[in-house]
């Protein structure tokens, strides 16, 4: 991980695979050479385009497209950030665990009451919402994962939390809450959102911090 | 990127004073968390503040000092913690802290002394099974904090809930549970002056909710938090607006492309919607990145503005529209507009200013 302290709030996690850029940078240059350009645009859509655009450039690579750009004739950013079906993603998302609850079958949980436990369940409240990013479209359909355990949301969306339905696992407080980190999730959350991965990535808010992970 | 959102300070006057008048004597505690939905907590917070809002809900404590370190003097509530949050600044710069769990107060209570107790409001969990405690966890959570403010640690400012704006009768039960929950610490001895349960939609509709402050939100940014009224419908009016230009992309006949995409805060996944260009509304085709297209008549305004939503009153979309046609809340368009989008504050007592 990086090494910029952790910030005294919740816990917001763009996480960027260093090793996945590395490899999605070769990819790009063995197939266009010195055409090989890197779409900054719209904040490198949500990657941080200050350091996408430094570990390009220490990759040789010298030719930018920028928000002030027209629309590149030829879209790149599918090698180039994992946004092409079958890729994993450069980003995966997490947020934290802030409240754990045991409730009984048939618990309506968040807004509208549009959802109910069917068994007795364990019910974690995450720090994360459609003001992040995360689409209400996703209410009750996208899944999180806690520990060993995915869970679908519970309930609706809201601005700044989610609720995730672990049913007989367990949970902390502080735990991680994993929305994706690889193909698979990834692409659960771009269907079940209706949502392309670059309009995914893209619309991640400012609040969730991007930290850079070697592995 | 080239899109524009406009920050309208006399609507949010406006709509502050409207609040304040329908529910007071309760007090008006303003909701400025998420960037203020996205409109800037720091310029908002100052108006808000200049029309009736006596408190502001800032959701988490890095928010919450940030505002009284730029001079914000009021009451600031912050809520929602995780196990890194930073109580010992929290309590340093008084900030009320909201408490659903016993490892919140005693993180708390460690960062406070007798000179500086910290100041809290201990959540009931009244059915919306987010934050707050069980009301089986209840009664120790409010003996635990008595402990504590009998020792001088903490200072009991509240006591308070959030409603799942369910069915009139789901949310009649949950007034109910916060009124047994507010029953039971009195007989603990624990008696807050500040019970706060409502926000916009409690706030607005049911008086019994209101108690000593309601939690308005989306209702100050001009929209509606009801689906059978619009913002509008409740005399209220937008805040934001959101502008762009018609671009000089080549497009396809009868089409044009206006400069905002989805990354500059244009709804994704909207069906039927509309922008207005120079006042005529023109119907989306389809959203890209950084550009929309659009349908257009025959003669069209190369220098037109272009709104894709704003105040209903203009004739323009309103966010409350881009809400219907993409299947979600007003909430989540205007907190959608990204961060990077430059904000224009127009301000209610001087001559519109850019910050």
């Amino acid at each position: 991980m990086s090494a910029a302290p952790e910030p005294p709030g919740l816990r917001r996690v763009a996480r960027l695979s260093a090793r996945a850029f590395d490899e999605a940078l070769t990819a790009l240059t063995t197939e266009f050479g010195d055409d090989a350009e890197v779409d900054l645009r719209a904040d490198a859509y949500g990657h941080g385009a200050v350091e996408i655009e430094r570990r390009a450039r220490s990759r040789g690579i010298e030719r930018f497209v920028r928000d002030a750009d027209a629309s590149p004739a030829v879209d790149r950013s599918s090698t180039l950030y994992g946004f092409g079906v079958g890729r994993p993603p450069l980003i995966s998302l997490i947020g934290e665990v802030v409240a754990v609850k045991r409730v009984a079958a048939g618990t309506a949980i968040s807004y509208g009451y549009t959802y109910r436990t069917t068994t007795a369940s364990t019910l974690a409240l995450v720090g994360l919402g459609y003001a992040d990013g995360v689409p209400r479209l996703a209410s009750s359909t996208a899944t999180v994962r806690v520990g060993e355990r995915r869970g679908l949301i519970a309930g609706r969306i809201a601005m700044d939390q989610l609720v995730v339905d672990l049913g007989d696992a367990t949970a902390t407080v502080g735990d991680d809450a994993v929305l994706w980190d690889d193909v698979e999730s990834f692409a659960a959350w771009c269907t079940a959102t209706g949502r392309a991965p670059a309009e995914l990535t893209t619309r991640l808010g400012a609040r969730i911090r991007r930290v850079w992970s070697d592995a | 990127m080239s899109a524009l959102a406009i920050i309208d300070h006399a609507a949010l006057a406006h709509n502050v004073g409207v609040l304040s008048a329908r529910v007071a004597p309760a007090e008006v505690m303003l909701a400025v968390k998420a960037d203020a939905y996205g409109h800037g907590m720091h310029e908002i917070a100052s108006t808000a503040l200049a029309s009736g809002a006596s408190s502001l809900a800032v959701l988490e404590i890095p928010a919450a000092v940030a505002l009284r370190e730029s001079g914000v003097d009021c009451q600031l509530f912050a809520w929602l913690h995780g196990v890194g949050s930073d109580f010992e600044s929290a309590v340093s710069h008084r900030i009320d802290l909201g408490v659903s769990a016993l490892w919140q107060l005693e993180r708390i209570a460690r960062a406070s002394s007798r000179e500086t107790p910290g100041r809290v409001h201990l959540k009931i969990d009244t059915g919306l099974h987010r934050n707050g405690a069980l009301p089986e966890q209840w009664p120790e959570l409010v003996t635990a904090a008595r402990s504590l403010a009998e020792r001088g640690l903490v200072t009991i400012e509240g006591i308070w809930s959030h409603l799942a704006d369910a069915s009139p009768d789901d949310d009649a039960h949950a007034v109910d549970a916060y009124a047994a929950a507010l029953a039971i610490a009195d007989e603990l001895g624990v008696r807050p002056t500040m019970r706060h349960l409502a926000a916009s939609s409690a706030g607005w509709r049911e008086p019994r909710a209101r108690y000593d402050a309601v939690r308005f939100g989306i209702a100050a940014y001009g929209i509606s938090p009801f689906d059978d009224v619009t913002g509008q419908g409740m005399g209220l009016r937008a805040v934001m607006t959101l502008q762009c230009a018609v671009s000089t992309d080549e497009a396809p006949a009868g089409r044009r492309w206006i400069t905002a995409g989805y990354a500059d805060g244009v709804p994704l996944g909207a069906r039927d919607a509309e922008v207005s260009i120079g006042g005529e509304r023109c119907a989306v085709d389809s959203v890209e990145l950084a550009r929309t297209l659009t349908v257009v008549p025959d003669s069209i305004d190369d220098e037109a503005i272009v709104t894709v939503f704003g105040e209903p009153g203009t004739g323009v979309p309103s966010a409350e529209d881009w809400a219907r046609w993409s299947g979600t809340i007003g909430d989540e368009i205007v907190t959608g507009v990204p961060r990077r989008v430059e904000r224009r504050h127009d301000r209610v007592l001087s001559a519109p200013t850019t910050s």
